[in-house]
């Protein structure tokens, strides 16, 4: 009786420490993970997870702000840039500076000029709105002198020009032709006065790109040894 | 974590209670008649095998017990401690996920933002180029006021109150012509600048006679006519006297008292063109 008791006690422990061992490996197999154990860690952990990804988060609403930023900076400056280039081509057209393509009128002179005329022709032109001009392929700039020299050869910055005179200019065809055409025009004064010049006006029609004229660009340096721009009163 | 709960073993207990009780109730039959032959060594037998049955009945319990507790937690139960260790884990991998992506995200943005400041960087000095060749174009084009050593010159219609019967009237006036013979003298003396009454000769500028007016871009000047030129005032000066250009209106000048007035300086200034320069046909050259 005794020995079976024993028995009975000894299987009663047995039991109770194979349930202990496989409780104590689950125990330790959950234990394993990657995460802090005790609660205390764990709520450290995760209140340090929390303000730091805050943190993250308004690093990041900032840096996209930042691109924002430049991104409309960027478009802004783009649109200032394109203005910008093209005042600059305005201006280096009316210089002169650059080669121009465009429709326009060319006047093609049979006979001699005399270089009153030819002024009064480049002048007439002018009048009649032309953007850009030039008489046998030499550039007319605002600096550009039609004068004669001793033996009453035409001089256009300081080159000579001989006849045939070509005369091309750029603007609207259909306001240059009929300026220069009109009755009691300079065209027709300057051929009623001399009776071998003929003059034959072309129209180089917008739409007709082919026929475009290119006027070269001017040779003349524009030097400034006297001019100073004023002061600009201070804004 | 079973182990570390408290209760954990007066639970495991009262089930232990319960299975232990059909076990004890089988064992005397078996043993006993092994006991007999093995004697003393049967009871080692025996504790092994009623240790490994413990264990595996221990398993078998805790098993049940653990998917029990699972059971109660995901059925709206209180949360138990198991549950809340999980929920925990979940929240600790979600922030842990949520910083990786935040980091990756402040990475993104700061390669924009350096690729955003170097193009700025480029911009800026592109627009800088720019507009200092067009500050330097408008006054090539004459949009800025100069000034500088040059020449001031005017001239007017003659002084003569009665002109003869037989001479021509237009003989006594200056005309658009007389003037423009006067700015490509001074052009081709190396002017820089010149300006008629206040407005700038530029490249598009005509000189255009309407009655007894002159318009000069598109404003009407009427005599007496003051031109400003900035250059060498020597050459300027002589070439209003002298020049080739000039002879012939000198000429008619002196015979009927056209008033010429030329004073070099050293500080006349040139108006700046008010207008516009506008280019509808024309288009540069590529």
């Amino acid at each position: 009786m005794t020995t079976k008791r024993g028995q009975l006690i000894l299987g009663f422990l047995c039991l109770l420490l194979g349930v202990m061992l496989v409780t104590q490996f689950r125990s330790q197999r959950l234990a394993r993970e990657d995460v802090p154990v005790s609660s205390s860690d764990q709520a450290t952990y995760i209140s340090q997870l929390y303000d730091s990804n805050t943190q993250l988060r308004q690093q990041v609403s900032q840096l996209s702000q930042e691109v924002a930023q430049y991104k409309q900076d960027n478009s802004g400056g783009k649109s200032n840039l394109a203005s910008l280039v093209r005042d600059l081509q305005n201006l280096r057209m009316a210089n002169g500076e650059v080669e121009v393509v465009g429709p326009g009128v060319s006047v093609q002179v049979e006979g001699s000029l005399t270089v009153f005329e030819l002024q009064d022709l480049v002048n007439e032109l002018r009048n009649a709105s032309a953007e850009s001009i030039s008489v046998n392929g030499v550039r007319v700039v605002t600096r550009s002198a039609i004068v004669a020299d001793e033996q009453d050869r035409i001089l256009l910055d300081r080159q000579p020009l001989l006849p045939p005179y070509r005369l091309e200019a750029i603007g609207a065809p259909d306001t240059l032709a009929p300026a220069l055409q009109r009755k009691g025009g300079l065209i027709a004064l300057l051929e009623a006065g001399d009776s071998r010049l003929k003059f034959t006006v072309v129209k180089h029609d917008i739409k007709d790109e082919a026929s475009w004229l290119k006027l070269p660009k001017t040779a003349l340096d524009f030097n400034w040894t006297y001019a100073q721009p004023t002061a600009q009163p201070a804004p | 974590m079973a182990i570390f709960r408290p209760g954990t073993m007066q639970h495991i207990g009262q089930r232990l209670g319960r299975v232990f009780a059909p076990i004890s109730s089988l064992r005397p039959a078996l043993p006993a008649t092994r006991r007999r032959v093995a004697g003393s060594l049967g009871t080692v037998w025996l504790s092994g095998a009623l240790l490994l049955g413990g264990a595996v009945l221990g398993m078998l319990i805790s098993t049940r017990w653990q998917s029990q507790a699972d059971l109660t937690s995901s059925a709206s139960g209180p949360i138990t401690r198991q549950s809340g260790r999980e929920i925990v884990a979940g929240t600790i991998h979600r922030l842990e996920a949520e910083q990786a992506d935040l980091k990756k995200q402040i990475s993104d943005l700061r390669s924009q933002v350096d690729t955003a400041q170097s193009s700025d960087a480029q911009r800026k000095t592109t627009l800088q180029d720019i507009s200092s060749e067009i500050d330097h174009q408008q006054v090539a084009a004459g949009m800025v006021a100069l000034h500088g050593s040059g020449v001031v010159a005017i001239f007017d219609d003659s002084t003569v109150r009665n002109v003869p019967e037989n001479e021509d009237p237009a003989k006594y006036i200056l005309h658009e012509y007389d003037l423009r013979d006067v700015l490509n003298a001074l052009w081709v003396s190396g002017a820089e600048a010149i300006s008629l009454n206040g407005e700038r000769i530029v490249g598009n500028t005509s000189l255009y006679c309407v009655g007894t007016t002159i318009i000069v871009n598109s404003t009407r000047l009427s005599p007496p006519y003051e031109v400003h030129a900035i250059g060498d005032p020597e050459a300027l000066s002589a070439a209003l006297h002298g020049s080739f250009q000039m002879e012939k209106f000198n000429q008619r000048a002196q015979i009927y008292d056209l008033p010429v007035k030329i004073e070099p300086g050293q500080d006349v200034v040139v108006a700046p063109y008010n207008g516009s320069f506008v280019y509808k046909y024309s288009k540069v050259q590529k």
